[in-house]
């Protein structure tokens, strides 16, 4: 249950169409997340780690995106190839978002609490358990025939739990075909069967939401505001975001996002703009909230001093392709990637770093209208090899969940050391386990 | 020390906002009844030598950017003095602030709301050069432009760009091309490289570094990110609710922070440990420790200067048990 994959890219590339050309955003990335965990996406700005998020998300403009190939699945579904109209269905139910700045996503016209409310209407559908946990609270629902609530409800599940079982066997069938052409056909037309299902579904849905009892919603309000710790949340409900600091903001828009009951959450950057303690704050709470609730987290950042806090996973990506990835222990213990080095080189150490110039990684990240021939970092890299100006290297497998491409893990390759600052804060770190271990 | 060695001198500064005061609830009263004041800056004082990197940090609100701004007489302070260079520049008219941003430059928070949108980067840029050095031609301008953007880590092709053209970490290089372009003693930064990404702060701060040895330049850097300040600064001043808490050298402050806001803003320093951030504990902090009581000597909050380059706000009661 805990290990059940949320979301699968496979080699996905996105253009976009510009007046000077095509912009290779994305070139080629593959990404797995699953439930319960906490994946990190690092890179600088123009990496493509938002254009990554939003077409997931499916917020990518239509007029000049071009997806050239790849699939983003979820549930089984290709996203890429279904109707615009239907997103809601598929990923509106599976994730939610906290963007960097938390005014920006919130209304300034509308409560706290009524901006929860709107969020949870569309996707939350109280269970039986949590209505009689409400009366057993509040006392009982008045004008709410709660036996045909119930009934509706388990009827609505039950067909939902019927239709995904056919569905899986006939994928399962689908697969063993082997003609090429055939099994695709048969692949399109059992996911329309699918979504025709879904859109069915979301009728019955709001049927039965319509039924469900206002007082039920504002009692959630409340509870939602509990869980990301606000201290007064009646009161909360009640104000405006303005009248809020940001980390205060930044805890709505993690309410709102909860409200929905996502199973996955994707963060974008959303401690940057806090301070440090709110920041260490904030990850605590995503932390602990993702152990109670078990969604999986994508984590978008720059910070690796976040993500070192933060991750079990992570993804280093650069001009459009992940070059690294790893546990989160592999990558700062056992970086492979010279991208990665310096990206740690250029972070000053607290305990370590004196006063001599900081590591820089020289240059700046190709343009990705043109993107150069080989490895897109060969130009920076000091590290690159003949070959990486030729040909583009593949992900060369280190463990099972780490992995990176650079031709220095070839075996042909030279063997390189990474750079001194950087092993000697590996040593330090380990030392510094080694000690609080024993 | 000679008083020529520093180039900055704040004394006792004080920057009050009126509001509205929270017991009027209608608006006639809010507008037109009486105000109080906000304390943004509460009486802080400081010293920055010449060629050195003064660090301030504190949470937002705390008033660190608005001790930038009053330096740089975006303000005007309500009380306390403010030296530079050995000229008292508390109160300016306008062609004496005119006159001060020669020598003295800001780079802000938010590089898109310190632009105009209106312009491209060769007009940002060179606005200033225009104002102040009025004899130079266009093509030394664009020249020297041309240069700064090299310097900042941006090429040739992006001067005759717009704003909206460039990502945040860009468009905040822009800024600093923009402080540059003067030649000026003083830099003020205010969270300039907050927005920035790791390893393009690495090279704007040791861009900063040397430009620091070239020109003999003098920066006040405010920031919440305190593993970049240590690293940058030589002074660093910890800042709460428009107080000055501790006052210490770079080194002293990491290794030997007396004041307990000091030692929890710290503590909330992520590390690039995974292991290491797994079992650390957070220092948490309560604000109303500065709820002091005023008629009690020993509860009233002083200076107290520990060394010759450590000082600590807090009461003798305080001190007695920190430093314990």
């Amino acid at each position: 249950m805990t290990n059940e994959t949320i979301l699968k890219i496979k080699d996905l590339k996105i253009n976009f169409s510009t007046h000077a050309g095509q912009v290779q955003a994305i070139r080629g990335v593959d990404l797995k997340i699953k439930a319960g965990e906490i994946t990190c996406l690092v890179g600088e700005s123009g990496s493509g780690k938002s254009v990554l998020f939003k077409s997931i998300m499916g917020l990518l403009p239509e007029s000049n995106t071009r997806y050239l190939g790849g699939r983003i699945i979820i549930d089984e579904i290709d996203v890429l190839q279904i109707e615009k109209d239907d997103f809601e269905l598929v990923r509106g139910h599976l994730a939610a978002m906290i963007f960097q700045d938390p005014m920006t996503s919130l209304n300034p016209v509308f409560t706290v609490g009524s901006q929860i409310r709107e969020a949870m209407e569309l996707h939350h559908l109280p269970t039986r358990e949590q209505i009689l946990d409400h009366e057993e609270a509040y006392g009982e629902i008045q004008g709410f025939d709660k036996e045909a609530y119930f009934a509706a409800h388990k009827n609505y599940k039950q067909a939902q739990a019927d239709f995904d079982e056919k569905f899986k066997a006939e994928q399962k069938r689908i697969r063993t075909i082997e003609d090429e052409v055939e099994r695709q056909r048969l692949f399109a037309l059992n996911v329309e069967k699918k979504m025709k299902f879904l859109r069915e579904n979301r009728e019955t849905k709001r049927k039965l939401q319509n039924i469900v009892p206002r007082r039920y919603g504002d009692m959630r309000v409340i509870e939602c505001l509990d869980l990301v710790g606000i201290k007064d949340p009646e009161a909360m409900a009640k104000q405006y975001p303005h009248q809020l600091s940001g980390g205060m903001r930044q805890r709505i828009v993690i309410a709102i996002a909860l409200a929905c009951e996502p199973k996955l959450l994707i963060c974008d950057e959303p401690t940057t703009a806090l301070d440090v303690t709110i920041q260490a704050q904030i990850l605590e709470l995503i932390k602990e909230l993702q152990s109670k609730l078990n969604f999986a987290v994508l984590f978008i950042t720059h910070d690796l001093g976040v993500v070192a806090n933060i991750a079990d996973y992570v993804s280093v990506m650069y001009a459009g392709k992940i070059v690294e990835s790893a546990s989160s222990r592999e990558l700062f213990y056992e970086p492979a990637h010279p991208y990665t080095w310096g990206l740690l080189a250029s972070m000053p150490d607290l305990e370590l770093d004196g006063k001599q110039a900081l590591f820089t990684i020289e240059g700046t990240p190709p343009n990705l209208l043109n993107p150069p021939k080989g490895d897109a970092f060969a130009a920076r890299n000091k590290y690159a090899l003949k070959v990486d100006f030729e040909y583009e290297p593949p992900m060369f497998k280190i463990t099972d969940t780490h992995y990176a491409a650079t031709w220095l893990l070839d075996e042909r390759a030279p063997s390189v050391n990474m750079p001194e600052s950087v092993a000697t804060k590996i040593a330090f770190y380990k030392e510094r386990e080694k000690k609080n271990g024993n | 020390m000679a008083t020529n060695d520093y180039i900055l001198e704040v004394e006792g500064l004080k920057q009050y906002f009126s509001i509205p005061s929270s017991e009027k609830k209608t608006i006639k009263e809010k507008m037109f009844g009486a105000k109080k004041d906000l304390k943004a800056v509460d009486g802080v004082s400081f010293n920055v030598r010449r060629g050195e990197t003064f660090g301030l940090v504190g949470e937002s609100g705390s008033g660190k950017s608005t001790i930038g701004r009053s330096i740089i007489k975006l303000y005007d302070p309500t009380g306390g003095k403010i030296t530079f260079d050995g000229r008292d520049i508390t109160n300016l008219d306008k062609k004496g602030k005119m006159e001060l941003t020669n020598d003295m430059q800001m780079i802000f928070q938010d590089p898109f709301a310190s632009v105009n949108p209106r312009l491209t980067v060769e007009q940002i840029i060179g606005e200033g050069i225009r104002i102040h050095q009025p004899e130079k031609s266009k093509e030394e301008i664009k020249e020297k432009v041309i240069e700064l953007l090299e310097k900042v880590g941006l090429n040739e092709y992006h001067i005759s760009r717009y704003p909206h053209e460039f990502s945040g970490g860009q468009l905040q290089r822009v800024g600093i091309a923009r402080s540059l372009a003067v030649k000026p003693k003083f830099i003020i930064a205010d969270e300039s490289i907050s927005a920035l990404d790791v390893s393009i702060q690495a090279q704007v701060v040791n861009l900063m570094k040397q430009l620091q040895n070239d020109f003999e330049l003098t920066f006040l850097f405010i920031a919440h990110d305190l593993s970049m300040v240590k690293y940058i600064s030589d002074t660093i001043g910890v800042m709460y609710k428009g107080k000055l808490l501790e006052l210490a050298s770079a080194d002293e402050i990491y290794d030997n922070p007396v004041h307990p806001y000091t030692k929890s803003l710290l503590s909330a320093i992520p590390h690039t440990d995974p292991m290491f951030e797994k079992t650390r504990t957070r220092i948490t902090y309560d604000g109303s420790m500065h709820d002091y009581d005023l008629s009690n000597p020993a509860k009233t909050p002083k200076e107290h200067q520990l060394s010759d380059t450590h000082r600590v706000y807090c009461s003798d009661e305080e001190l007695a048990e920190w430093t314990k």
